[in-house]
């Protein structure tokens, strides 16, 4: 039945619709157990009764019927007869699992064949346990005036009407003590009227002309456009009280019919509401606007948005191009003509920079969609180590480039782990130290400058610096020597070395001295920096410091033997220009010293093996200073070239993994010129010199 | 290899092959992993590589890898000349260039006329080749691009 030819071209919207819903079950259940109020219980329903009613459409027999025991559990929830506690909250989790399982399964082509029978039994014990408690639940709210009022005929008219555009239903009350009660009507009536048009009116219209009403009329009415504004419009009329939009649906709609089920389940009765319920109109209302922002909004597929991006990056760099040529037309001959030239070119480079700017808002998610996962791995965490953990988040809404998103994931829950894991101490450590026995792990984003800063801060015990010290000497990884010299804080980036773990013992968590090195590299890949602090029995804090897109990147460009490279500007710290004499050797190693400081250098030349020896009759040397985490590398070049915007290109897979090259660019004139990755250039052992 | 066996098989078809050279002798290559043939432009090397891929080039916004055939063919070096041309054709690790002397003809070769490779053909290592065809007199060496051009 799910094989149905036509059913196929709506699997997409349909596996988008359901991952949708599982994240919203997913957070919202994870939230029930400390704070189960009555309004995520509904959102936690209607999350259920959208997957039933979508499955059900699709043909997916066993999701169905799984998501329709679950909403039978939630509707006892719901209506106070069974009350949420551990149990019911593993029991919904383990359906979470099941659904997503499912979910992937039809998404892979293999329908939804995960198996549920012994979650279904669970819960269907669980709602008869609930049934058995209170026989009759009340119904949650009454059903508006309106719905109860319409005759049949009049409803099948407006569920036809639905059909072409949406039916919004207004109710207004006019102030107890309003004079001119007609006008007052007129004037709210005349206004939809010019907005839209109006379908049904109570009561009848000869009835508001004649003021036969007391506080209260409603509308229903054709609409497509802002209701938010409209809404806003209607409050503005004088000796209106309150006027409230909300979609209309019909009062029979079957829950769960397979047109837009999404629809008919946001309008339920209880959100389609009557007047007198008034403590919950601000949100009422909001959820209002927020089901029209959800109408103007179109799902694209990301791949299209990548290919729009490709696209811009083209029109750039012909933009760059056109530039170039007619400065080359300025220099050679006079011309009005090349003077429009140029003034069109820069009112085409203003275009392609708000398209660019535009290309690159769409691709912006929140970090949300990150910080989603996180809930679950922690309380599952949580449970199995016996900590109590308490995870605060921040700043989900900060928004960056999917491109970004997509890779951050991995690194941060690796860290994340590590602080419930190794940071946070037991449950009586922690009063024995002093401290509140839940611990806590914050995440918080933010946005600074052209970045995105991740912090990840636990109050558990800190980092002993003594024993990773001890540790990176037991594993070779420094000398004796060096770990002496080391600062505090250089001494804690040892970390992120690998085979360097601090666990005593290793667990299946963490602890096998994987990780830190990767997480480091990951990051450092993506063009960011990690940072962490560490103050013994206070807490340990990283930070993440990302680039918003990582289409786009600003690069200095560096001459190398007649060929153009790019460095991402930034792993840039400065450039200097030095002589020749300044250079010392060191262990065959070519070092300068800057300000007190050794610091180690890399010829371009000879690390990209591009042409033989060194430049010849010049005493100066122009060095580029990169940093690597806390270390500083000095790059020699030919020459600095200047700053630019560049289109990152990756390189093609014919060429495999290039060292020390993350990506190609073209250039203004058309050129190709290869992006550096700092990271890759510096020889692994020059890289452990950099401890100075 | 089984592709070759097919075309045996099928006895009177033809190959549409477009003819390049390589110093003095001829090759061959299936049109239909032809993309396109373009003038020689500035090629960015990449350092760190395999000696035979000679950099990117830069064809309409996209960067794409150029291989040096010659050396790919052990095949002895020459510079390159007015007449050289690169042949973007495709593969599984999306569009390659190939950095040919001289791009002649296309040609439509009976597969009757095609004889199996013999171990060396025009000094080019056998697991290159797909077959030799006799043309008017000239001998086309049928390059297996799957292999010439696995990275």
């Amino acid at each position: 039945m799910s094989a149905e030819l036509d059913m196929t071209q709506y699997l997409d919207l349909f596996l988008q619709e359901a991952a949708e819903q599982l994240e919203i079950l997913e957070q919202q259940t994870l939230q029930l157990e400390a704070d189960p109020t009555e309004e995520r219980l509904q959102v936690i329903f209607r999350a259920a009764h959208t997957l039933k009613g979508s499955s059900r459409a699709m043909g997916f027999a066993n999701l169905a019927q799984l998501t329709h025991e679950m909403e039978n559990v939630l509707d006892q929830l719901r209506h106070g007869t069974l009350a949420v506690d551990t149990t019911i909250a593993d029991a919904l989790l383990g359906c979470q699992d099941t659904l997503k399982a499912m979910i992937e399964g039809i998404a892979a082509g293999e329908g939804d064949k995960a198996d549920c029978s012994e979650l279904v039994a669970q819960l269907q014990s669980l709602s008869e346990s609930g049934s058995e408690t209170s026989t009759a639940a009340a119904p949650l709210a009454s059903e508006s005036v309106t719905t109860q009022k319409l005759p049949d005929a009049a409803v099948s008219a407006l569920l036809d009407a639905r059909k072409e555009k949406p039916v919004y239903h207004a109710i207004v009350r006019l102030q107890h003590d309003c004079v001119m009660k007609f006008v007052r009507a007129f004037m709210a009536v005349t206004m939809i009227q010019e907005a839209g048009e109006v379908l049904w009116t109570c009561p009848e219209r000869e009835k508001l002309e004649e003021e036969e009403f007391d506080q209260d009329f409603e509308l229903l009415f054709h609409f497509d456009g802002n209701v938010e504004v409209l809404a806003a419009q209607m409050r503005g009329i004088s000796e209106v009280e309150r006027a409230l939009l909300v979609e209309w649906t019909a009062p029979s709609a079957e829950p769960g019919q397979p047109s837009a089920p999404s629809r008919a389940e946001t309008a339920s009765p209880t959100d389609s509401t009557s007047l007198n319920d008034s403590p919950n109109e601000g949100t009422k209302a909001a959820g209002a606007a927020k089901k029209v922002e959800t109408g103007q909004t179109v799902r694209v597929d990301v791949s299209r948005l990548d290919n729009l991006m490709n696209l811009v990056g083209e029109l750039v760099i012909d933009r760059t191009r056109i530039a170039q040529i007619g400065a080359d037309l300025l220099s050679k001959h006079q011309d009005p003509n090349i003077d429009a030239l140029a003034e069109t070119v820069g009112h085409i480079a203003r275009i392609t920079g708000d398209l660019q700017d535009q290309i690159m808002k769409a691709r912006m998610m929140p970090i949300e969609t990150v910080f989603n996962r996180f809930p679950r791995v922690v309380r599952d965490l949580a449970q199995k180590l016996g900590k109590e953990v308490h995870l605060e988040l921040e700043g989900g809404d900060t928004e960056l480039d999917r491109s970004v998103i997509e890779v951050i994931g991995d690194p941060l829950l690796h860290i994340i782990r590590n602080s419930v894991d190794h940071g946070l101490e037991s449950r009586e450590e922690r009063l024995q130290a002093g401290k509140p026995g839940r611990g806590l792990v914050k995440v918080a984003a933010r946005h600074q400058e052209n970045h995105i800063v991740i912090e990840i801060i636990d109050d558990g015990k800190g980092i002993d610096v003594d024993r990773i010290r001890q540790k990176a000497i037991e594993g070779g990884h420094v000398t004796k020597d060096q770990v002496e010299r080391m600062s505090e804080k250089e001494a804690l980036q040892l970390i992120f070395n690998s085979g360097l773990s601090t666990a005593t013992e290793v667990s299946e968590v963490s602890g096998r001295g994987v990780g830190m090195d990767i997480v480091r590299s990951n990051i450092q890949r993506l063009g960011g920096l990690i940072d962490l602090e560490s103050t013994p029995g206070v807490g340990t804090r990283f930070q993440l410091r990302l680039p918003l897109t990582l289409a786009i990147i600003r690069g200095l460009l560096v001459s190398v033997n007649n060929s153009v490279y790019v460095l991402p500007l930034g792993s840039v710290v400065e450039t200097l220009l030095v002589q020749h004499s300044q250079i010392q050797r060191v262990n065959k190693q070519e070092v300068i010293v800057i300000r007190g400081l050794t610091m180690p250098l890399v010829r371009l030349r000879a690390a990209f093996a591009t042409g033989e020896g060194q430049l010849a009759d010049s005493d100066e040397a122009y060095v580029v200073v990169v940093g690597l985490a806390e270390k500083r590398v000095g790059l020699v070049v030919d020459g600095l070239i200047g700053e630019q915007e560049v289109v990152i290109k990756s390189l093609s897979r014919f060429c495999g993994d290039v060292p020390g090259v993350s990506g190609a660019t073209i250039l203004g004139d058309g050129n190709v010129a290869l992006i550096v990755d700092v990271n890759g250039i510096v020889p692994k052992e020059k890289k452990e010199k950099a401890w100075h | 290899m089984e592709e070759t066996r097919a075309q045996a098989n099928v006895g009177s078809e033809s190959v549409q092959t477009v003819v390049f050279r390589l110093g003095p002798e001829s090759y061959g290559i299936d049109i239909f992993r032809v993309n396109e043939i373009i003038r020689l432009r500035e090629i960015t090397p990449i350092p760190r590589t395999e000696t035979h891929i000679r950099g990117l080039v830069n064809l309409r916004g996209k960067t794409i890898p150029v291989v040096d055939l010659r050396k790919r063919l052990d095949l002895p070096e020459e510079s390159d000349s007015e007449s050289s041309r690169i042949i973007v054709v495709e593969t599984g690790n999306g569009n390659v260039g190939v950095v040919v002397d001289a791009v002649t003809e296309v040609v439509s070769i009976e597969n009757d006329s095609i004889d199996e490779a013999p171990a060396l053909v025009a000094d080019v290592a056998a697991v290159f080749v797909k077959g030799v065809a006799k043309r008017e007199g000239e001998l086309i060496t049928l390059l297996d691009l799957d292999t010439a051009l696995a990275a």
